[in-house]
């Protein structure tokens, strides 16, 4: 009697106070300068643009997972292998890359918002604040430490790791992100040790455009990711991301490599290389049509970071990886 | 000289106050006064163009800027530094970028004047008749749908397109062969503006255009940045005629400005007329526009100071305010380019900001009160 009592009052007891519920909670995080408590592992949730879902995926939390953005952009083979069929399945909350508007956002009445960026959460596009969702008991959790404008120019590599592992206590399921962590670790390891007795190569980022021109400067993902690969940013000296350059600043520079930002609609990755090749037709880069197409989705902090940091090194030192 | 001279009997009833005979230009003050604006004007466009290909986001010695523009118009002056990087920012780059500044500050400015005589309404400017509005319009399906095969030429292509669709809408809307009268005029242009507007702006929200609405805005609020030798051919050719064809009709011009009543007395085929000048004006703009982008500010309230400073005479008029335009577009563009080197900022985040403080000076002035009454 005084056995199945206790027992009984206990499982009452369970939801309210929740400590005992799941081992581990709550999870306190602080992401943005505000602070996220999770007395469970969030159940409805709501993840931003690709590299989001797929550090979801790699985590395997996909389960949860209630509505995902569009990521068309980047073209029917633009998915992890294996992934795109999970992506299916989803639910389309949205038909661009950026979230719904507030009602549809709502509505979902998710507990959980994983986003890549700080742009989601506009007024004047009609969406929901976060001030707004935290009002609806919907926590927001940005990656990359893309809070802001400026917290994105200081963005670092080691950034997304934290991410993975900050998920992983977040879904409970810290063992599945150490794991990922560690892959990601050896990928990184493996691209150092490459490239590291290899002259760096001068890379020049862009996005295309005859004048300005929009290219990526020293500050940010994309500059984090040249450095890491082996290369080094012709535009370095200007403490910016993606910014819209003066013609003469891009004339000025000798890369011999570039990296374009590929994505649909617009002109195709070879469109801008030649549009950009032509502002500098005595680079070795223009010369011998040097250049990597890099997904859009690679340039947002993710999973994907990681696995882009090798494929621009394969591409800048190919001999380095030959065998 | 027997001119057209308006008469003073209309000034209460137009909304533009037409010029007495005193501010026409008729006096030696004023013809003294127009020569020392083109020479202050002119002092100011080559100082400011010199400035132009010495100053940019690369450091080139002035004496280097120099030797590579002597060796390219005179081939037998010895070369130049031998830099090629250098030869190219400033033969491939900053030249054309400055003669650019000159051919569409003086076209904007100079239709801006036309149509503010045409309308009869101080706030015409290049952009009132929907022309610019559809050029955008043009550029961002442009640039969304994706269809800009060859760069900038396509890009401008289709802005052109759009300019001349415009022109074509507002002038049936506006009545075409029959009476076209400054009200219906701009009634139809405004009203096609907020159409085509309406359209980019709709082109712009749609979901996938998320990452081109950058450049695409960054567009329509105009830049010299596309600037390329190739491209200043149209604007160059359509800036000569249509200074040649806009100068030729001063007296016309004249008349109108005073009213359609006065104008018609004058022989003035007064709506025919008014036909003319708005699908002249209409096709310049169309080939300003599709280069640069809409440069808001310069055709609106150029025209205006060179009117306090040199009278309403478009025989001088026309002549200043081109020249003013150009220097102004000029000295507007190094800022675009140095204000947040070697970052670009838009044009038309800058005309405004470097003109109002000028403009406000010229406008408190007491002589120029008679003029803008």
């Amino acid at each position: 009697m005084l056995m199945a009592g206790s027992g009984c009052a206990a499982g009452h007891a369970e939801p309210e106070t929740g400590a005992t519920a799941v081992p581990g909670f709550p999870v306190v995080i602080e992401n943005c300068g505000r602070t996220l408590t999770f007395d469970a592992p969030p159940e409805r949730v709501v993840t931003g643009y690709q590299p989001v879902l797929e550090t979801l995926l790699a985590l395997g939390v996909d389960d949860r997972i209630i509505g995902r953005v569009n990521f068309s952009e980047n073209g029917p083979d633009g998915f992890l292998p294996g992934q795109r069929e999970r992506y299916e399945q989803l639910p389309e909350i949205s038909d661009s890359i950026l979230f719904p508007d507030r009602e549809v956002m709502l509505a979902l009445d998710a507990d959980l918002v994983v986003t890549e960026g700080w742009y989601n959460f506009s007024e004047s596009r009609g969406q929901a604040t976060i001030e707004e969702l935290a009002e609806a008991g919907t926590q927001v959790y940005i990656t990359g430490g893309w809070c802001d404008p400026e917290s994105q120019r200081r963005f670092q590599i080691e950034d997304t790791l934290q991410d993975v592992i900050e998920l992983g206590r977040i879904f409970g399921v810290p063992e599945q992100a150490e794991a990922v962590v560690d892959e990601m670790r050896q990928i990184l390891d493996e691209v150092t040790a490459a490239v590291a007795d290899r002259t760096p190569v001068p890379v020049l980022a862009t996005d295309g455009g005859a004048g300005p021109v929009r290219v990526y400067g020293g500050a940010g993902l994309t500059h984090a990711m040249i450095e890491a690969a082996g290369g080094v940013n012709v535009l370095a000296a200007v403490e910016d991301d993606l910014f819209q350059a003066n013609v003469e600043v891009v004339a000025a520079t000798e890369p011999r490599a570039m990296i374009v930002t590929d994505y649909q609609p617009g002109p195709t990755a070879a469109e801008k290389f030649t549009e950009v090749a032509a502002i500098i037709p005595d680079s070795a880069a223009a010369r011998e049509g040097t250049y990597l197409a890099l997904p859009a989705v690679s340039q947002h902090p993710g999973y994907r970071n990681i696995l882009a940091v090798r494929e621009i090194a394969q591409f800048l030192h190919p001999e380095a990886f030959a065998g | 000289m027997t001119t057209a001279r308006p008469a003073r009997s209309t000034v209460a009833t137009t909304p533009v106050a037409p010029p007495t005979s005193e501010q026409v230009g008729g006096g030696p003050r004023w013809r003294a006064r127009y020569l020392g604006v083109l020479a202050g004007g002119t002092l100011l466009l080559v100082a400011a163009t010199v400035g132009s290909v010495t100053i940019g986001s690369v450091p080139v010695p002035p004496t280097e800027v120099l030797s590579v523009a002597a060796h390219q118009v005179l081939p037998w002056l010895p070369a130049d530094s031998g830099d090629p990087v250098v030869h190219r920012i400033v033969w491939q780059y900053r030249m054309p970028r400055a003669l650019l500044a000159v051919l569409v500050g003086a076209g904007l400015a100079l239709v801006g004047a036309v149509l503010q005589a045409v309308v009869r309404n101080p706030l015409a400017d290049p952009f009132l008749l929907g022309a610019s509005s559809g050029a955008s319009f043009g550029a961002v399906a442009a640039i969304v749908s994706g269809v800009t095969v060859g760069g900038m030429v396509g890009l401008s292509g289709a802005a052109f397109l759009g300019a001349l669709a415009a022109l074509v809408l507002v002038y049936v809307m506006a009545g075409g062969r029959g009476r076209l009268t400054p009200g219906r005029l701009v009634l139809a242009g405004v009203a096609l503006s907020y159409l085509f507007q309406a359209g980019y702006s709709f082109l712009l929200q749609r979901a996938d255009a998320a990452r081109l609405a950058q450049s695409a805005l960054f567009w329509l609020l105009g830049s010299l940045a596309g600037a390329r030798w190739y491209n200043l051919l149209l604007p160059a050719a359509g800036l000569a005629a249509g200074m040649v064809l806009l100068l030729a009709q001063w007296r016309s011009l004249n008349a109108v400005m005073a009213g359609t009543d006065t104008a018609t007395a004058l022989g003035v085929p007064v709506h025919r007329f008014r036909a003319q000048m708005f699908v002249l004006t209409s096709l310049l703009t169309g080939v300003m526009v599709a280069v640069t982008g809409a440069i808001a500010f310069v055709g609106l309230i150029v025209p205006h100071a060179a009117r306090m400073l040199v009278g309403a005479d478009h025989r001088r008029l026309l002549p200043a305010s081109a020249l003013l335009g150009a220097g102004f577009l000029q000295t507007v563009d190094i800022a675009a380019r140095l204000l947040d080197s070697p970052r670009e900022l838009p044009l038309s985040v800058v005309t405004a900001v470097c003109g109002v403080p000028f403009f406000l000076w010229l406008l408190r002035r007491r002589t120029t009160a008679q003029v803008v009454g």
